[in-house]
């Protein structure tokens, strides 16, 4: 954990702008103000985060143990995560890499034979404390899920609905520039600009997991973890969303489960390898791509199995 | 090795019992023939299965709207908007030429304002538990809360009726009506318990396990990634219940709505037994009392009158109110259908 520095962080605003090249040129100019106003008010209240940093710790998982009620599923995780990298979790199937990180957000609680021991901390604090609110953790650490799944509602309502919940009164203007920008950092906006209000479920696969990314990124969280999204799209599409994770990665923290080992050295700047609920290793990619510590993960990587 | 070899042996038993390639030309055309009759024949049977179960229903209208012509012929439109219908029956029994002058306008208000009440009732307290059930309660609790609920559905009416008469009534007698307020209303009705909100909470209880169970399973069969992204927002449970799962479920919960006023618009003995037993409108100019007056629904009042049915035109008014009651619950079920196409509509595929 680094120490905040008060004159940096009144230099360096935590909530700058988002630095999608491209992307944002329209915002930049003109309305960033009230765009900026309305970001601290959706994230009243959070730690400011320096973003020049870059291995500044963000999380850190320490004796993660985790039982469903068929058993232990995961076994003495550590892992620690940091500001503003691409961590890919790699694996064989029912290794425990999409439990972990639904323990992350604490979406297991909804299990109920789900039982855990262990720390996971976030910026220092123990997001399994009872006292924890788990609005706000999870607002902080969103998630994209395995298979597309927007709200049987419009693709604006389907973007609009966690940041009306954050503010209910926010104006509709205001609302409108958050949901074009999400949009736009999915780069979905210019296929979907046209018809707002038609379903989300209307959608192609692809284009409604960038239409679910854009709604994770409308409540400006600060990590944001994806299980597998691209396992159910073709190729073009995946190719569309990796080119947007590193685009996102200049702001956000990511951590994307993956069973495509390509896609995991593509994209990533941390690989983290599980096995039957263990984590057997973790590291820089390019390092343990070339030099994997252990015999399993050299068998795994190679394709040996899984 | 030995196992490939016991594998093609076991294969070749059960294709053993195959006929050779050629037989596929062996029967001979008469047999052929006797075969495409005998299909021909089930075929048949099947279809007369279900148009004797599909148009059960025309025959059943035709037979009650046919019985019911001549009281509706005569009434016209006074029928639904005249009142009047004890002394009609009263006059129709007791004179000696036919009289065939009736109004049922206080059966049909009878009906509307218990199932109303009742419906109301049913969606405050209904959506409640069926949220709590599907959503919020342990299984600990769920499983048997859930039983319960569905025994209630089992009871027999006629129960509802004992127990409206026994508890309810007398409630309602015991804590609103004082004898100066019976003394007082002594001219317009009787005020002994007996009264639409008597009818009203039975019919509650009747018809609320039904809607809870059909709500229930509505909420519950909102798929699961619904409410995970929901959740995973930072969108508290309570908010994603109400923003996300029941607008999904609003079909099924609509559907578990019309499914209770079918149950609510028929229902006869249980309301015979504790709305009270005259045909009278409540007057809403009393105010709340307006609650404690009797009323008779259109489904109890052919129970009620039924040994009056030798006279002629009795019978026919009884079989007119019979038709009113049919084309309601046939117009419920259509509703349903619509709304939940509707709906679809809306949602899925725009």
């Amino acid at each position: 954990m680094i120490l905040k520095d008060p004159a940096k962080d009144s230099i360096k605003d935590p909530f700058v702008p988002l630095t999608i090249p491209g992307a944002l040129e329209k915002n930049r100019n003109g309305d960033q103000k009230s765009l900026l106003g309305n970001q601290k008010n959706l994230l009243k209240g959070e730690k400011a985060s320096l973003k020049n940093q870059e291995n500044s710790l963000r999380m850190e998982v320490k004796n993660l143990d985790a039982w469903y009620s068929s058993g232990q599923v995961l076994e003495r995780i550590n892992l620690p995560i940091f500001e503003n990298e691409i961590l890919a979790l790699i694996g064989p199937s029912g290794c425990g890499k999409s439990t972990f990180l639904r323990c992350l957000n604490r979406l297991n609680d909804l299990i109920k034979s789900f039982r855990l021991q262990g720390q996971i901390k976030l910026d220092d604090f123990d997001i399994y404390d009872p006292g924890i609110d788990l609005a706000i953790l999870r607002r902080k650490v969103g998630m994209v899920f395995q298979h597309p799944n927007p709200f049987p509602m419009s693709i604006f309502d389907n973007v609009a609905f966690g940041v009306r919940e954050i503010n209910r009164r926010i104006k509709r203007t205001e609302l409108a520039e958050i949901v074009e920008e999400s949009l736009r950092q999915a780069s979905l906006w210019d296929e979907v600009k046209d018809k707002l209000n038609v379903s989300g479920l209307s959608l192609s696969g692809g284009q409604q997991q960038r239409l679910c990314i854009a709604r994770a990124l409308a409540v400006r969280p600060e990590i944001i973890m994806l299980d597998e999204p691209c396992s159910s799209l073709d190729p073009v599409s995946t190719a569309h969303i990796e080119e947007l994770l590193l685009m996102l990665r200049a702001d956000y923290t990511i951590i994307i489960v993956t069973h495509n080992l390509a896609q995991a050295r593509r994209i990533s700047h941390r690989m983290a390898f599980f096995l039957s609920g263990r984590l057997i290793e973790h590291g820089n990619t390019a390092e343990m791509s070339i030099r994997p510590q252990c015999e399993e993960t050299e068998n795994y990587l190679c394709g040996r199995f899984g | 090795m030995e196992n490939t070899n016991r594998k093609s042996v076991e294969i070749k038993k059960i294709r053993g019992v195959l006929p050779s390639s050629e037989a596929l030309f062996s029967s001979t055309k008469s047999q052929a023939r006797w075969y495409r009759i005998q299909e021909k024949i089930i075929e048949n049977m099947l279809l007369l299965a279900t148009i004797i179960s599909s148009t059960a229903i025309f025959f059943i209208i035709l037979f009650v709207a046919k019985e019911a012509l001549s009281s509706l012929k005569h009434n016209g439109l006074a029928f639904f908007i005249a009142g009047g219908w004890d002394q009609h029956i009263q006059e129709a029994w007791f004179s000696e030429t036919p009289k065939w002058d009736f109004g049922a306008l206080p059966l049909i208000l009878g009906t509307f304002l218990t199932t109303g009440g009742a419906l109301l009732l049913t969606f405050v307290l209904g959506t409640g538990c069926a949220i709590f059930l599907a959503e919020l309660a342990p299984d600990a609790i769920r499983r048997p809360v859930e039983a319960m609920v569905r025994l209630l559905a089992g009871i027999p009416s006629v129960i509802f009726g004992l127990i409206g008469l026994m508890v309810v009534v007398p409630f309602i007698m015991d804590n609103f009506i004082s004898n100066e307020l019976a003394l007082k209303f002594i001219a317009v009705a009787p005020l002994d318990g007996q009264s639409l909100l008597a009818g009203v909470i039975v019919l509650t209880f009747m018809v609320l396990p039904f809607y809870v169970t059909v709500a229930t399973d509505a909420i519950r069969a909102v798929p699961k990634p619904y409410k995970e992204a929901s959740l995973a927002l930072g969108v508290t449970q309570w908010r994603s219940v109400t923003k996300v799962l029941i607008p999904v479920a609003i079909p099924g919960i609509v559907t578990g709505m019309i499914l209770a006023s079918a149950r609510a618009v028929g229902e006869a003995i249980a309301l015979s037994m504790v709305s009270g037993g005259m045909a009278f409108i409540p007057d809403p100019s009393h105010g709340l009392v307006f609650f404690l007056e009797p009323v008779r629904v259109m489904a109890s009042a052919i129970i009620d009158n039924k040994e009056a049915m030798s006279v002629k035109a009795i019978e026919s008014a009884l079989f007119g109110v019979g038709t009113i009651l049919l084309f309601i619950s046939i117009l419920l079920s259509l509703t349903a259908r619509l709304v939940f196409s509707w709906y679809q509509k809306q949602v899925m595929a725009k």
